[in-house]
C-alpha cells in the first residue's frame, strides 16, 4: 500500500484490538480505509494482542498508507490491548471497533459529527448490524443481540442513563443500554476522569460474556458523564454459524453471569434481604422463578419462551457459581 | 489557445504490465492536442515489453536502474515544452494535461504546476485521500515538512528547467522527486492548482517502502536544503526535519514491532532501529514509556500476589 494521507494530526484515533483473526482483518482494514470523500483525517491503531497467526503479515502492507499503525500487546486480554491503543493514540476522539467488524463508509464522519453537535458528550455508540452467516433460527430474539455482539436500539438518538435492569446489553423502556466495543467512541478527557478499561472483567483469548465495555460505561455514567446512542453511526458484524447454535448462547450467558459477579454492578448488588454465600437474595429468588418458568414453558412446548428463561437462569447460575467459588 | 505548448508524458515501467495499458490509455484520453506518450521499460521481467509493443507507443528500453534513472532517460529523450512523469500503475485524470498546461501558459514564472492526487484501489474504485490544506503563499515552508505530491503524476514541469537541474538526483534514492520539488519551491517557481490531476493506485504490488530508508533519504534531501537555503530558512528546515522524523518514526516503530514478533531480525532491522534512535528519539521515548509503564504494573501485580 502507498500513502493516502499527508495529515499528521488525526481527528479520530480508531483502536482495533485483534487476537488470532488474521483471516478477518483484511476486510476490516479495507472497510476502515474506504471512508467517504468528506471524512476528517484519522488513524487506525491495530493492537495485536499476542496473536500466533498471520496478523503481522496482514497488517504490514497497510502501514505505508500513513493511516494504519501497528502495536503489539503481550499481556493477554482485551482491556490490556485497548489500554495500549489508548496510550499511543494521537487524536482527541478515540473510536473502538472489533477485528471482525466492517465499518460503513460514513462511520468516522458520523462519529465526528455527533461529537461536534454535542460538545458536552463524552461517549457515543451506534448500531451493530448483523451479516448473517446463516438464516437466524426462530428462537433467536432481540435478547440474542448481546451474545452476538450486535446492537440496534432503534432509529432515534437518545441519552443513556444509569441502568437498573439486570441482563446484558438489552434495550429496556427507560433506555438504559450498553454501548458495545464494536462501535463506540469516547473523548480522551473521559479516560482522564474515569480511568482506563479494567483488566478484571476483560475478555481473555476467546473467552465469552466479558463486561469490560459495560464496566467502563458504568464508571463513566457514575461520574455524571454524558453518553448517547446515535443510530447514524453504523457498523456491520458477521455472525458465524457457530454463534447461531443454542450451545453458544448457553455458554455466553453462563460466562456473562460470572463476569457480572466479578464486576459488581451496585444496583444489582443491592439486596433488601441480605446475601447468602456472597450472593444477593434476589438472585436466588429470580433463579427459582426462572427455573419454574422454564419448566412450565417446556411442558407447554413453548420452545422460544422456554429457551429465553433457560438463558436467564444460566446467567443467574453463572453469577452465583462465581461468587460461591470465590468464597471457597 | 494553450495548445501551443507541447507535452510529453513519460511512463517509467518496472513490472507493471498489468496496469500499463490503463496508464497509456489515460494519456491518450487527454483533451489536449499535443501530447506524446513515452514508455520507459526499466528492465521489467514481466510482459511489459510485449504489452508496450502492442500499444504502438514510443518505447525506450533500459536495464533495470531504478525509477529516477528511468525518468531521467525519458527526460533526455523528450523534446517538448512540458513534461509529466506518470507512474505505470497510476492514471491521469482526463483534463489533467489541459489544466496544468494552461496554468504554465498563463504563469511564465512558474516552472512546475502541482495539483492533487485522487486515490483508487487495484480495480480503479475511489478511495479517500487526506490532503492537508497547503498555504500557497508559503509553499516552500509547507513542503519542507511534508510532500503533498504523493506521486509525480500530480506535477507538470517545464522540460528545459528540469533538464537544466540535471533531472532527478540519483544519490538521494527514493526521495529524488522530493528534492526536485523543494529546489523549485525554494526559488518560488511552483504554481499550485486546486484540482485533482492524477489517480494514485493502491494495490498489493505497490512498493511497500521501508520507512527507515525513506526517512534517511528524506533527511538527506533536507541536509542539502540546509546547505543551500538562506540562513533565515534554517529554523523552518528544522521544523520540517522534526515533522518528518515523527511521520516516519511512527511507521518505523510499527514495522519494527512486526519484525520483532515475526522473529525477523537482520541488518535491515538493526539499521531501522539505529535510524529510529538517532533521528526519532522522541517517538522511541513515547513507545518506551508505554513499555516501561507496563513492566512496572506487572511487577506491582507480582508483589500483590506474594
Amino acid at each position: 500500500m502507498r500513502q493516502v494521507t499527508d495529515v499528521d494530526h488525526p481527528v479520530v484515533s480508531v483502536v482495533l484490538c485483534t487476537y488470532n483473526r488474521s483471516h478477518l482483518l483484511t476486510p476490516a482494514l479495507d472497510a476502515l480505509l474506504r471512508q467517504g470523500p468528506d471524512t476528517p483525517p484519522y488513524e487506525v491503531i491495530v493492537v495485536d494482542n499476542n496473536s500466533a497467526d498471520a496478523t503481522r503479515q496482514v497488517v504490514e502492507p497497510f502501514i505505508a498508507s500513513g493511516i494504519v499503525r501497528y502495536a503489539f500487546e503481550p499481556s493477554q486480554g482485551l482491556s490490556h490491548a485497548r489500554n495500549h491503543g489508548l496510550s499511543i493514540a494521537r487524536a482527541d476522539l478515540i473510536a473502538f471497533t472489533d477485528d471482525d467488524v466492517r465499518v460503513t463508509s460514513t462511520w468516522i464522519r458520523s462519529i465526528v459529527d455527533t461529537f461536534a453537535e454535542h460538545p458536552d458528550l463524552d461517549m457515543v455508540g451506534g448500531k451493530v448490524e448483523p451479516i448473517w452467516g446463516d438464516a437466524p433460527p426462530p428462537w433467536l430474539t432481540e435478547s440474542g443481540d448481546a451474545p452476538l455482539a450486535l446492537a440496534n436500539f432503534g432509529d432515534e438518538a437518545f441519552r443513556i442513563g444509569p441502568r437498573s435492569s439486570v441482563l446484558g446489553a438489552r434495550s429496556t423502556p427507560d433506555r438504559d443500554v450498553c454501548l458495545i466495543g464494536a462501535n463506540v467512541a469516547m473523548r480522551r478527557r473521559l479516560f482522564e476522569r474515569a480511568g482506563n478499561f479494567s483488566p478484571k472483567v476483560q475478555r481473555v483469548r476467546d473467552g465469552i460474556g466479558s463486561t469490560e465495555d459495560y464496566e467502563f460505561q458504568l464508571r463513566a455514567l457514575g461520574l455524571g458523564s454524558l453518553a448517547m446512542y446515535d443510530p447514524r453511526i453504523v457498523v456491520r458484524a458477521p455472525v458465524p454459524r457457530e454463534r447461531l447454535m443454542k450451545r453458544y448462547h448457553r455458554a455466553w450467558h453462563s460466562g456473562h453471569g460470572r463476569f457480572y459477579a466479578l464486576m459488581r454492578d451496585p444496583s444489582f448488588e443491592r439486596s433488601s434481604l441480605g446475601t447468602l454465600l456472597g450472593v444477593p437474595a434476589h438472585v436466588y429468588r429470580s433463579a427459582i422463578r426462572e427455573a419454574a418458568a422454564w419448566v412450565g414453558n417446556v411442558v407447554a412446548r413453548r420452545n422460544a419462551a422456554a429457551f429465553a428463561h433457560e438463558l436467564r437462569l444460566r446467567f443467574l447460575c453463572g453469577f452465583a457459581a462465581q461468587r460461591i467459588l470465590q468464597r471457597i | 489557445m494553450n495548445d501551443r505548448l507541447s507535452v510529453t508524458v513519460v511512463v517509467p515501467c518496472f513490472n507493471q504490465a498489468r496496469f500499463l495499458p490503463g496508464a497509456v490509455a489515460s494519456v491518450r484520453a487527454q483533451g489536449y492536442e499535443q501530447v506524446d506518450c513515452l514508455v520507459v521499460n526499466d528492465g521489467s521481467t514481466d510482459e511489459t515489453a510485449a504489452v508496450a509493443a502492442a500499444m504502438d507507443v514510443r518505447l525506450l528500453e533500459q536495464p533495470n536502474r531504478g525509477v529516477s534513472a528511468a525518468r531521467n532517460a525519458g527526460l533526455s529523450a523528450a523534446t517538448t515544452d512540458l513534461i509529466v512523469f506518470l507512474d505505470a500503475d497510476d492514471e491521469l485524470l482526463p483534463d489533467a494535461v489541459a489544466r496544468a498546461a494552461a496554468a504554465l501558459a498563463t504563469d511564465p514564472d512558474a516552472q512546475i504546476v502541482v495539483g492533487r492526487c485522487a486515490v483508487m484501489d487495484a480495480d480503479g474504485r475511489a478511495l479517500p485521500a487526506f490532503h492537508d490544506a497547503v498555504d500557497a503563499a508559503h509553499l516552500y515552508d509547507a513542503w519542507l515538512s511534508r510532500n503533498f505530491v504523493w506521486t509525480p503524476g500530480a506535477a507538470m514541469f517545464r522540460r528545459s528547467a528540469l533538464a537544466d537541474l540535471g533531472g532527478f538526483p540519483l544519490p538521494v534514492g527514493p526521495a529524488a522527486d522530493y528534492a526536485v520539488y523543494l529546489r523549485f519551491a525554494r526559488a518560488g517557481r511552483v504554481r499550485l492548482i486546486p484540482h485533482e490531476l492524477v489517480r494514485y493506485r493502491q494495490h498489493a504490488a505497490s512498493m511497500s517502502r521501508d520507512p527507515a530508508l525513506m526517512l534517511r533519504a528524506t533527511l538527506a534531501v533536507l541536509r542539502g536544503e540546509l546547505r543551500q537555503a538562506p540562513a533565515a530558512m534554517r529554523e523552518r528546515i528544522d521544523v520540517g526535519w522534526g515533522r518528518w522524523c515523527e511521520w516516519y518514526g511512527e511507521q518505523i516503530v510499527s514495522r519494527l514491532q512486526i519484525d520483532w514478533h515475526a522473529r525477523r531480525l537482520g541488518t535491515n532491522q538493526v539499521r531501522a532501529l539505529m535510524t529510529l534512535l538517532r533521528y526519532c528519539p522522541r517517538v522511541a521515548l513515547r513507545h518506551a514509556r508505554h513499555k516501561a509503564g507496563r513492566v512496572l504494573r506487572n511487577s506491582r501485580h507480582a508483589e500483590n500476589r506474594c
